[in-house]
């Protein structure tokens, strides 16, 4: 008995808080590059709303979000989008991260979250996540997965977005 | 149940208050089964049915997060069972300031004195209830850091009455940063601990663990070193000095990506009798977890067999490399090589041994004596011009040695593996996309002279880019398998609501192993029976 009251209270909270619609801010963080240099959230949220990718060397899923990153970045070269991709392979692959960035031509920025402090800050559980954030560091969408597929999706997403700047 | 029921209102009532400045944020996690597993000292089918559920939740204000998880893991699916609220923290941010308090993660250099992190899969959580001060400015930095770690080894969590070790952790971290390509570092890491060793009979220790490190970047070019040292102090006992050192050259160019990395980890060299205790004081403590310089796979033929790193006494590197062949194809190469540092032969009397050096012992040796492992690995890649569609091809060569010599017998088990992974992913039109996986592998467990052959297959289909339909079948010709089993199947269905929320639901046979993420090991049991996954996120 007790379980079906404490999860229906879970279920109740959860629903209450999702249709209260309330707008969802991301707190301010500061992270290091694989350049070495220490970046902040609020640096880029100046230039325009950002797209969080959390990834890891060994989540195959991410390595194709990220390729497809890669090309959505072309083709917003020139909008105010930016495309923050977040490792949080722990300590033993920060070696490889760049060495592996460097190889495929990434054209968008990678930060380190080593011991995936941001991540579970974020309430990320599982790979790849990601997070659409505007220029007034709301959340707009969070994505637990990447199927085939979602490129489009984010495509649209990232429109959309430009839109409301317009 | 009160306190679940006071924390949720005090949480909504905030979030109403103040819903101008305030926004909350929650995610749950469910994960439900129901079966059996073979498991124990007679291999028994045991009843195995779970029900774990993770809610956090998170509040952020300006410059500030508060959170909380709600979990209900009982009974769970690997760990301790736990009902109630935990991880509760506060993270405050105003320019170059950070503090946090309460539930804390903590990473000091590379980790070598301190790696406090989360393995919820290996039922791991080596993270502190305490304080945390940093300050991150363009020439220095620095974190304050201070809290109590009560910890289960996840090896120990199955036995009735789970040893829990306490440590209270205080640790110091700067950073200076003089000219724009070299960076100085320095730890220092204090510690009390209560070790309730089943064997030994000093269980409390003090330890010291100072580092220091240098991270240099030149054009293409990075560096990094560090170097620790353990001091461990019991009562009544002399002090044991123990080290490690880890270092790592990489270049990232635009065609070739490579990476050299080396570990001498000596935290706690001792001969195969006291090496038998794991819970001896002086070994490297559960919150010291630094690289494992050797690669970590995602295939699963290549999860099986896996190289258990010893903390206290390794030495070894890796050589890593990405060739960039193409814009769409790109290939990693990868060599590991690691041993013990010593051999120990038998003294005049059974528990007495003679550390002997054989060759030299900053440099991994292929010597048995010295328990040799050593993996060679190559894999291609290629996307064609849509993400969706890749081709992945993989070669696995893998060898170790367990040599023991206890004084009463030699133990010398002997493993070569190898293995031809293989996936394809092809995107039929704008809503089919299918992935084929076959993974061969080739056991050779030479000194018993056990050979046998495992092979699995893997089809799925997905719909839409939300309804996912799978099929995994494996099968061996192992004699040596704990259940008795030659084959496997599991059959899965997930499909996606939205973006952030899915459901995985799976049945079938799936085999049991050695799982290793980050050093940390932990046998899982083979399971029979349905599991169900769902993950919401708001």
């Amino acid at each position: 008995m007790k379980r079906i009251i404490f999860f229906t209270f879970i279920f109740v909270t959860l629903y209450n808080i999702n249709s209260s619609a309330q707008i969802k801010t991301i707190p301010n963080f500061m992270l290091e590059g694989i350049d070495g240099k220490k970046y902040s959230l609020h640096e880029f949220l100046k230039e325009g709303p950002v797209y969080l990718c959390f990834w890891a060397l060994w989540c195959i899923p991410c390595r194709a979000e990220l390729k497809d990153l890669n090309s959505i970045q072309t083709m917003y070269k020139d909008k105010k989008v930016t495309i923050l991709a977040i490792n949080i392979d722990s300590p033993k692959s920060t070696a490889k991260v760049r060495s592996y960035v460097s190889t495929q031509k990434f054209n968008f920025k990678v930060l380190l979250d080593p011991n995936s402090n941001l991540f579970e800050t974020l309430s990320g559980k599982n790979l790849p996540y990601s997070l659409l954030v505007n220029q007034n560091g709301e959340i707009i969408k969070t994505r637990n997965s990447y199927l085939p597929g979602d490129k489009q999706s984010i495509i649209e997403d990232f429109d959309q977005i430009l839109k409301s700047i317009k | 149940m009160k306190i679940y029921t006071i924390t949720f209102i005090i949480f909504l009532t905030i979030s109403k208050l103040f819903s101008q400045n305030i926004s909350i944020s929650a995610s749950n996690q469910l994960k439900a089964g129901s079966g059996y597993e073979i498991g124990g000292v007679y291999l028994h089918k045991n009843k195995k049915n779970y029900f774990d559920n993770i809610s956090d939740f998170r509040l952020f204000l300006p410059n500030t997060a508060i959170g909380f998880r709600l979990e209900y893991a009982n009974p769970p699916e690997f760990g301790l069972k736990f009902v109630g609220i935990r991880d509760v923290f506060v993270d405050y941010v105003k320019d170059n300031f950070n503090i946090r308090a309460g539930y804390i993660n903590d990473l000091f250099a590379r980790g070598l004195s301190l790696n406090l992190f989360r393995k919820r899969e290996l039922a791991f959580d080596s993270g502190i209830e305490g304080l945390r001060i940093g300050y991150e400015g363009k020439f220095i930095s620095g974190k304050v850091i201070g809290g109590d770690l009560n910890f289960v080894d996840p090896t120990n969590i199955f036995i009735n009455n789970p040893i829990t070790e306490n440590y209270k952790i205080r640790g110091l971290n700067l950073e200076i940063r003089p000219i724009t390509y070299l960076l100085i570092g320095g730890n220092f890491v204090h510690t009390e601990g209560f070790i309730p060793s089943p064997i030994s009979t000093l269980d409390s220790i003090e330890a010291n663990i100072p580092e220091i490190y240098l991270k240099s970047k030149i054009s293409d070019f990075d560096f990094f070193i560090s170097y620790a040292i353990k001091r461990t102090l019991q009562k009544n006992s002399s002090t044991k000095k123990g080290s490690g050192l880890y270092s790592s050259f990489s270049y990232a160019g635009e065609k070739i990506g490579l990476t050299i990395e080396y570990k001498d980890y000596r935290f706690d060299i001792v001969n195969p009798i006291k090496r038998a205790d794991v819970f001896r004081p002086t070994r490297a403590l559960p919150f010291q977890n630094p690289p494992t310089v050797h690669k970590e796979h995602s295939f699963t033929l290549l999860q099986r067999f896996p190289h258990v790193v010893d903390f206290n006494d390794e030495v070894g590197l890796q050589l890593d490399a990405f060739f960039s062949i193409t814009n769409s194809t790109t290939l990693n190469t990868n060599f590991s090589l690691a041993s013990r540092h010593f051999d120990y032969e038998k003294g005049l009397n059974p528990l007495e041994f003679n550390q002997k050096r054989l060759g030299i012992d900053w440099l991994p040796s292929l010597d048995r004596k010295r328990s040799p492992f050593w993996e060679i690995y190559f894999d291609i890649e290629h996307f064609y011009d849509d993400a969706d569609s890749y081709v992945r091809l993989g070669l696995n060569r893998r060898s170790k040695i367990f040599y023991e010599n206890l004084g009463f017998y030699v133990s010398d088990l002997s493993l070569r593996t190898l293995t031809l992974p293989a996936e394809i992913q092809h995107r039929w039109n704008s809503y089919l996309v299918t992935k084929l996986t076959s993974e061969s592998q080739w056991v050779f467990e030479y000194t018993d002279d056990k050979k046998y052959y495992n092979h699995l297959v893997g089809l799925s289909g997905n719909l839409f880019s939300k309804l996912t339909v799978g099929f995994r079948y494996e099968k061996t010709t192992s004699k040596y398998e704990p259940e008795g089993r030659k084959d496997w199947f599991v059959v899965e269905f997930g499909y996606r609501f939205g973006m952030a929320n899915s459901i995985i639901i799976n049945y079938g046979r799936e085999r049991g192993g050695k799982v290793c993420t980050q050093g940390i090991c932990r046998e899982i049991l083979p399971y029979n029976g349905l599991r169900l996954n769902i993950n919401t996120n708001l």
